[in-house]
Order: structure tokens, then C-alpha cells, then sequence
């Protein structure tokens, strides 16, 4: 009997327990708890995923005005000093055994120029091992270069048959399909790509963030409105001050990265689209002035429509610049190029005249003199104008950079935030029961 | 540059006035409000740079009251007196526009004490002689615009010198002792010394600078020189106390109007050039005022009228036309090699490069004790 109570006794406190259990889970305060921890465990999640997505859009913007900017920018300074030392060593050649010091001046200082902004490029190019090839091989054909320059302009002063050939080599080496000018093209192509996947970055964690702040919203939304129902109907604090919080990292979040995109593409559209355009057009005027210089050494001739053709290119590519100019200072930068341009062109409108008539040295001389000079001011307008738009570049980025300032911080501290506000709501809901 | 021009003016300076002069627009807009600005314009420039009788004409022309000060005085006291105390310190100087040499305006910018020029503001800046926008300090010419620019070679009397000078190593020569005067400007007397021993004042190191210096001082040690002068020379070879000096190519036109029989030579080893240029300092009270000025005076037919007064080498493209369309004897000026000089003359010109700046504080430091010393 006593076996028999005490089993039955046994089996009932058995099953009161579990009872109890099951109805302990089921009270009002154990409730509150569960969701108090489901909350929590989602603004962790946010917390990680929001961190992530700051830390990927900092990084990406960073990586912009660090590297990918600064290169893209060198690069075409690069084509500057190139074509400039080029330009002016021309000059030099032609100058003859009475060698042009001035020229000489300008051909050394921008080739002094030059390995320099090599160096910054390479040091800039990350891990990407094509660019860091190109711009190799453009350094040793920059050496290679300097050296057949020497070796034209001994034959020169000399009088060795074989200068004029060296100097066409020197301008191939430079100008030509695999030379110095074709290499850093390669490096610009490849960071342009770079810089469309910075602008576009951290897109899969950003959106990933959205839906878990979505599903915070939500959460938090619907977790007031039982609340609610099973109280006096009364809003809980803790919870819409986490409502609140959320809904601000949502807010700066969304507004920081639209922000950030829109500046980038500025930056890419206003900035280097026109410095893009502006090398291009650098590159081909530097092409005219080659073959310019290749017809008054007698290497080949550039006359006719040939030579129409690349004045209408470099023309086009000045209306396009003159189109692209958003601002008063860009449309007079613009402006201030087509004029240096028409300057040169009509000095080498002389030059291809004299040409034609024969008169290789007043064509010689007026190659030297008026035609470097006039080519210089050309070539210096659209350095200061790549400056320029550089200029608005760097101004664009910063502008995105400034927008992503403590976002890393919110990304973490609101989301823990809002965690202790719903944590501090549901102990003050669950407290009244005791 | 620099001082005491107004006696040898002559006709050309009655030229100033009377031509007509075009007026200018200014646009606004740019990286600093070109609209926060006053009515005036404070510029600060070497004295007698500038016909005065122009000043009214450039103030109807801008429609701007123009405080022309002539309190320039040469490049280290006024680095010293003007620039630094305000620049340095970030104030708001007392004037909009100075006109600094350019290894002065070099430092300025790499100091960050100037402000850009506002292109849309400057539509002449296009008409900058390309010589002057391959300067390795500002490419472009984005932060200054030259004022005037001139050549330090050798002005002589040849009834002194018993002949012809065509070389630096004639001004050191015995049979000239005590009657030679050097410029005092640092860069030109120093760039001599190197331009003496072949080196290049365009590109100088520590070391060339040196030997350059050291030629200098070995001559004053030895009573070679009988000073160190700026524009006093053209009094010196005009009075007779020099035979030869180093000489700015302005100041030697100006003194050929009395004396034709002075000569002014680019001697064989070199001369050096320089140029006074326009910059706008940061936080100028005025700075599309400023800007305003900078395009007034790149205007050729405006450009013309600075060159026939002061006689100096114009940076602006146009002015050697304006100055034939013009007749009489201002046209003459057009022919002028000095004013004008051709390729050849060119080719041998220096401008003063960059030193790093530790040497070129000390090479001034030592060159002013060497003025000192003859004084």
C-alpha cells in the first residue's frame, strides 16, 4: 500500500511536473523572455552583418582614394611626361648638330619625371600581376628609350646616317602598338575595371543588412503589438526606443551608401571620364606631332588625308571635352585647349607647307622653335586640365569617404542599442509579475 | 623690375595713356565664390612696373577702386615683411595680389600660400607664352600668371672696357678689377658663377650651386667687384663707376635711350632669365578682383601698353603685334632682341631651378653676408 501510494504518489508528482514545466513555458513572463532572446539573437545578426557591409564599403572607398584613383590619375601623368620628353627630344634631333638646350631641358626634367610616377603606380597596383607586367615592361622600354635617344643624338651631333633611324626607333618605342604608351594603356583599362567593382562593392552584405533590418522592423513592430494585447494596452518604451534605433541605422545606412554611390559615380563620370577623354585626346596629338616629326626626317610622310583625318580626330575628341564640361572652369579649361591646339596646327600647317615645297630646314627650324613651343603649351593646358579634373576626382571620393564616418561604429553599437532597449522593456514588462 | 625707370622713359611712356583699352568680362563661379568680393583691389608690386598713367584706365575698365602700392622691395625682404608674417600665420593678407620672382613664387606654392587661378575668370591665361608653362613647380601655370620677365646677362661700356665682353670670365678678368658690379639678387649672381664653370643654373645641386658661389666670393675677396647692386648698376656704367655688370635686360633698354653707346651682350656661356609673376595670395580679401586684373593684364593690346613703359620681356603672346600696330617708336620696340629675343638667344637662356631648400637657405644666408661685407 505504501509501495502502491508511493508509486501512485510518484507517478503524480511526475506528471504535475511536467505539467508544470509545460505551463511554466507558457506563462506570460517565459514568453516575454523567449522573444526578449529571439530579438537579441537577430540584432546580433545585424550587428555582424552591418559591421561587414561598413567595414567592405570602407575598404572598397579607401581602396578608391588610396590606390585605384591615385593610379588611374598617374597614369595619364605618365602619358604626359612621356610624350612631353618625347616631343621635346624630337625637337632636339632636329635642332641638329647646334643642339636646342631648352628642349634638351624640357626632354630630361620629363624624363626625370617619368620612373617616378612609375614607381607610384606600381606600388599602387595591389595584387593585380597583369598591370604590374604592363607597367614593368613600360619601365624597361622607358630605359630602352632613353638609351636609343643617346645613341640617336650622338649620331645626330655626329653626323651618322644612322641617327634618323634611331630616332625612329625611339619614337615607336614610345608611340608604337606594344610601346610605352600602349603598356600603360593596359594599366589604365585594367584600374578603370578595378574601379567599377570598388564603386559597386559590398552589394551581397549590404543586402543581407537590409533584410535582417527588415526583419528587425518587424520583429520589433510585432513584437510591441502582443505586447500590447496582453497588457493594458499600453506602448512599451524599451521597445519603440529600440524601434527607433533600428530605424535610424536603417535610415543611415540606406542614406550613407546611396550617398557614397552617388559621389563615386560623380567621381567616375565628372572626374574621370574626363580625364580619360582628356588623355585620349593627349595621346592623339602626341600621335600627330610623331608623324610630323617622322615627315621632316624623312622616315615617312604625313600630308593629304592622312593628315586631315588626325586633325578632325583630335577635333572631335576637343568637341567631346567641350561637351563634357559641366562647370564654368571646365568649359574655359576646354576652351583654353582648343585654342593652344588651333595654335599648333597652324604652325604645323607652315611646317607641312614648307614641306611640300622642299624647304626641309625652314620647315626644320619652324619645327624647333614656333611647333615645340606651340605643342608645349598644347601639351601643358591638357596637363593642368587632368589636374583639374583630378582635382574634381579627389573631392568626389572624399565626399564618399566623409559619408561612411562612424558607420562601422553605428553599425555596431545601434544594433546592440536597440538589443538592451528591448532587453530592458521586456524585464520591466516581466518584473510586474513578481 | 625694379626701380628707378621713371628718368629714362622718354617718349614711350606718353603712349600709355592716350590708347584705347578693352574692357573685360568676368564670369563667376569656381572653387572659391568668385562673387565674394569687393569693389576694391589691393595689388602689391615692384615700384615703377607699371605706367601709372594706366591705373585710372584699368580702373574704369574693371570698374574696381585700384590701391596700387609700390612697396615690393626685393624678394627676400619682402618674403621677409610682407608674405611670411601674413601667409604663414594663415591670416587674411593685406593685399590680393603680389608679384613675387619665380623662385619665390615656387615657394609660395609649395607652401600652400596661394590660391588657384580661376580659369573661367581668366579667359587670357591662354595667351601665356608657352615658355613659361613647363615650369617643373607649375605645370600649366595653374597657380601664377608672369607679370614681366627679363634676362640678367652683361651691360658694358665699351669706352671702358677697351673692347668687346662677350664672356662671364671677362667681368673677372685683372684688367677690370674694382670696376665690375654683380647683381644682388642671389639666384642671377650665383647662376653666374655656375654658368662660368659650365654647370647649369636650370638644374643646380648642392654642389654646382656652391662651386658657383665660390667663384663669386673668391672675386669680391680679391677686389674684383666694386659692389653688389640691383638696379644701380644702369647709375654705375651710366656715370662711369663701372666698366661692366651683370645687368636686368629692362633697365639696360631704358638706360640705352641716354646712353646707345652702352652695350647689353648674352655672354657665350649663358645668361640667366627670370620672371616676376602675378599670384593671388590664400585668403586674398578680393580674389575675383584679383583674378579680374590678371585677365585685364593679359589682354595683348593691354599687354602692349605694360611693355612699351616698363621695357621688359612680356610673357603674352600678341604683344610684339600690338606693339608694330601701334607705329612710331613703340613699333621699334617690337624689333627690340632684347625685348624680344629669338630662338638662338633663347636657347641660352637659364631660368634658376629648384635646390632643396636647406642648401638654398644657406647659399642666402652666405651670399647676403657677402653683400654685407662690401657694404
Amino acid at each position: 500500500m505504501t509501495r502502491t501510494s508511493s508509486s501512485c504518489v510518484s507517478y503524480d508528482v511526475g506528471v504535475t511536473q511536467s505539467a508544470l514545466s509545460t505551463n511554466r513555458l507558457r506563462t506570460t513572463p517565459a514568453i516575454l523572455r523567449a522573444w526578449s532572446v529571439a530579438i537579441t539573437v537577430i540584432l546580433t545578426l545585424l550587428a555582424i552583418a552591418g559591421v561587414v557591409t561598413a567595414s567592405q564599403l570602407v575598404s572598397a572607398t579607401n581602396e578608391i582614394d588610396d590606390n585605384t584613383g591615385p593610379v588611374l590619375i598617374s597614369t595619364q601623368g605618365l602619358v604626359a611626361s612621356v610624350a612631353e620628353a618625347d616631343a621635346a627630344n624630337t625637337a632636339v634631333f632636329l635642332s641638329g648638330e647646334n643642339e636646342d638646350r631648352q628642349q634638351r631641358r624640357l626632354y630630361e626634367t620629363a624624363l626625370d619625371r617619368a620612373p617616378r610616377q612609375i614607381e607610384d603606380i606600381s606600388s599602387r597596383l595591389g595584387s593585380d600581376e597583369t598591370s604590374h607586367a604592363a607597367i614593368k615592361t613600360a619601365a624597361s622600354q622607358l630605359t630602352v628609350y632613353s638609351g636609343v635617344v643617346e645613341r640617336a643624338r650622338l649620331g645626330n651631333v655626329s653626323g651618322i646616317g644612322t641617327a634618323t633611324q634611331d630616332l625612329q626607333e625611339a619614337l615607336d618605342l614610345v608611340g608604337g602598338s606594344t610601346g610605352i604608351l600602349s603598356n600603360v594603356q593596359t594599366v589604365t583599362d585594367r584600374t578603370q575595371s578595378r574601379l567599377d567593382d570598388d564603386i559597386s562593392a559590398a552589394t551581397i552584405p549590404l543586402v543581407v543588412t537590409l533584410a535582417l533590418l527588415a526583419v528587425a522592423i518587424l520583429t520589433l513592430l510585432l513584437a510591441q503589438i502582443r505586447l500590447r494585447a496582453r497588457t493594458k494596452r499600453t506602448i512599451n518604451p524599451g521597445l519603440l526606443l529600440a524601434t527607433i534605433t533600428v530605424l535610424a541605422l536603417a535610415a543611415w545606412l540606406i542614406l550613407a551608401n546611396v550617398g557614397r554611390t552617388l559621389d563615386l559615380n560623380e567621381a567616375r563620370d565628372e572626374g574621370y571620364d574626363s580625364i580619360a577623354l582628356t588623355a585620349e585626346l593627349q595621346t592623339a596629338a602626341f600621335e600627330f606631332k610623331t608623324n610630323e616629326a617622322a615627315s621632316i626626317i624623312g622616315t615617312s610622310t604625313f600630308e593629304g588625308d592622312n593628315r586631315a583625318q588626325s586633325v578632325a580626330r583630335v577635333e572631335g575628341l576637343l568637341t567631346s571635352i567641350q561637351n563634357a564640361a559641366g562647370s564654368d572652369r571646365e568649359q574655359a579649361a576646354a576652351s583654353a585647349l582648343t585654342t593652344r591646339w588651333q595654335r599648333y596646327v597652324n604652325t604645323s600647317d607652315v611646317i607641312a607647307e614648307l614641306l611640300s615645297d622642299g624647304d626641309i630646314d625652314a620647315a626644320r627650324a619652324s619645327a624647333i622653335g614656333a611647333g615645340s613651343r606651340d605643342f608645349n603649351g598644347f601639351n601643358t593646358t591638357v596637363e593642368s586640365v587632368l589636374l583639374a579634373n583630378r582635382d574634381q576626382f579627389d573631392e568626389s571620393v572624399d565626399s564618399a569617404a566623409n559619408r561612411l564616418n562612424w558607420l562601422l561604429v553605428g553599425t555596431i553599437v545601434l544594433p546592440l542599442l536597440a538589443a538592451a532597449f528591448a532587453l530592458g522593456g521586456y524585464q520591466s514588462r516581466i518584473n510586474e509579475y513578481w | 623690375m625694379r626701380r628707378s625707370r621713371r628718368q629714362f622713359l622718354g617718349s614711350s611712356a606718353a603712349l600709355g595713356a592716350s590708347l584705347a583699352l578693352g574692357a573685360c568680362a568676368l564670369p563667376r563661379s569656381g572653387d572659391r565664390p568668385l562673387d565674394e568680393t569687393g569693389s576694391r583691389l589691393i595689388v602689391v608690386n615692384w615700384s615703377e612696373y607699371i605706367d601709372p598713367e594706366l591705373l585710372p584706365v584699368i580702373e574704369s575698365d574693371l570698374r574696381l577702386a585700384v590701391d596700387y602700392q609700390e612697396t615690393y622691395e626685393d624678394n627676400q625682404t619682402s618674403l621677409d615683411t610682407i608674405i611670411a608674417p601674413a601667409l604663414s600665420a594663415g591670416r587674411v593678407p593685406p593685399y590680393d595680389l603680389i608679384v613675387p620672382t619665380n623662385w619665390l613664387a615656387a615657394r609660395m606654392i609649395a607652401n600652400g600660400w596661394v590660391e588657384p587661378i580661376p580659369l573661367e575668370a581668366v579667359p587670357n591665361h591662354v595667351n601665356i607664352d608657352p615658355v613659361y608653362l613647363t615650369n617643373d613647380w607649375d605645370r600649366g601655370s595653374r597657380f601664377q600668371m608672369p607679370w614681366q620677365a627679363g634676362i640678367t646677362g652683361i651691360a658694358y661700356d665699351p669706352a671702358q672696357t677697351n673692347g668687346p665682353i662677350y664672356s662671364i670670365g671677362q667681368l673677372f678678368d685683372r684688367s677690370l678689377a674694382g670696376r665690375v658690379a654683380l647683381i644682388g639678387e642671389m639666384r642671377e649672381a650665383v647662376g653666374f658663377g655656375m654658368l662660368l664653370n659650365g654647370d647649369d643654373p636650370s638644374r643646380p645641386t648642392p654642389l654646382t650651386a656652391r662651386a658657383g658661389f665660390d667663384v663669386i666670393a673668391n672675386a669680391v675677396s680679391q677686389g674684383q667687384i666694386a659692389a653688389i647692386v640691383f638696379n644701380e648698376f644702369a647709375d654705375g656704367l651710366a656715370d662711369g663707376t663701372f666698366a661692366a655688370s651683370m645687368a636686368w635686360s629692362g633697365d639696360t633698354v631704358l638706360l640705352q635711350a641716354d646712353r646707345p653707346d652702352i652695350e647689353f651682350v648674352i655672354p657665350d656661356e649663358g645668361a640667366i632669365s627670370w620672371f616676376d609673376t602675378m599670384v593671388i595670395p590664400k585668403r586674398a580679401p578680393n580674389y575675383a578682383n584679383a583674378a579680374a586684373w590678371m585677365n585685364w593684364a593679359y589682354e595683348p593690346a593691354n599687354a602692349a601698353q605694360i611693355t612699351s613703359w616698363v621695357q621688359y620681356i612680356s610673357p603674352v603672346l600678341g604683344v610684339q603685334d600690338e606693339l608694330r600696330r601701334l607705329g612710331g617708336e613703340t613699333a621699334e620696340l617690337a624689333e627690340n632682341p632684347i625685348l624680344f629675343p629669338d630662338d638662338e638667344t633663347r636657347n641660352r637662356l637659364f631660368t634658376w631651378g629648384s635646390l632643396d631648400i636647406e642648401s638654398e637657405l644657406q647659399l642666402e644666408d652666405d651670399f647676403n653676408a657677402l653683400v654685407e661685407s662690401m657694404s
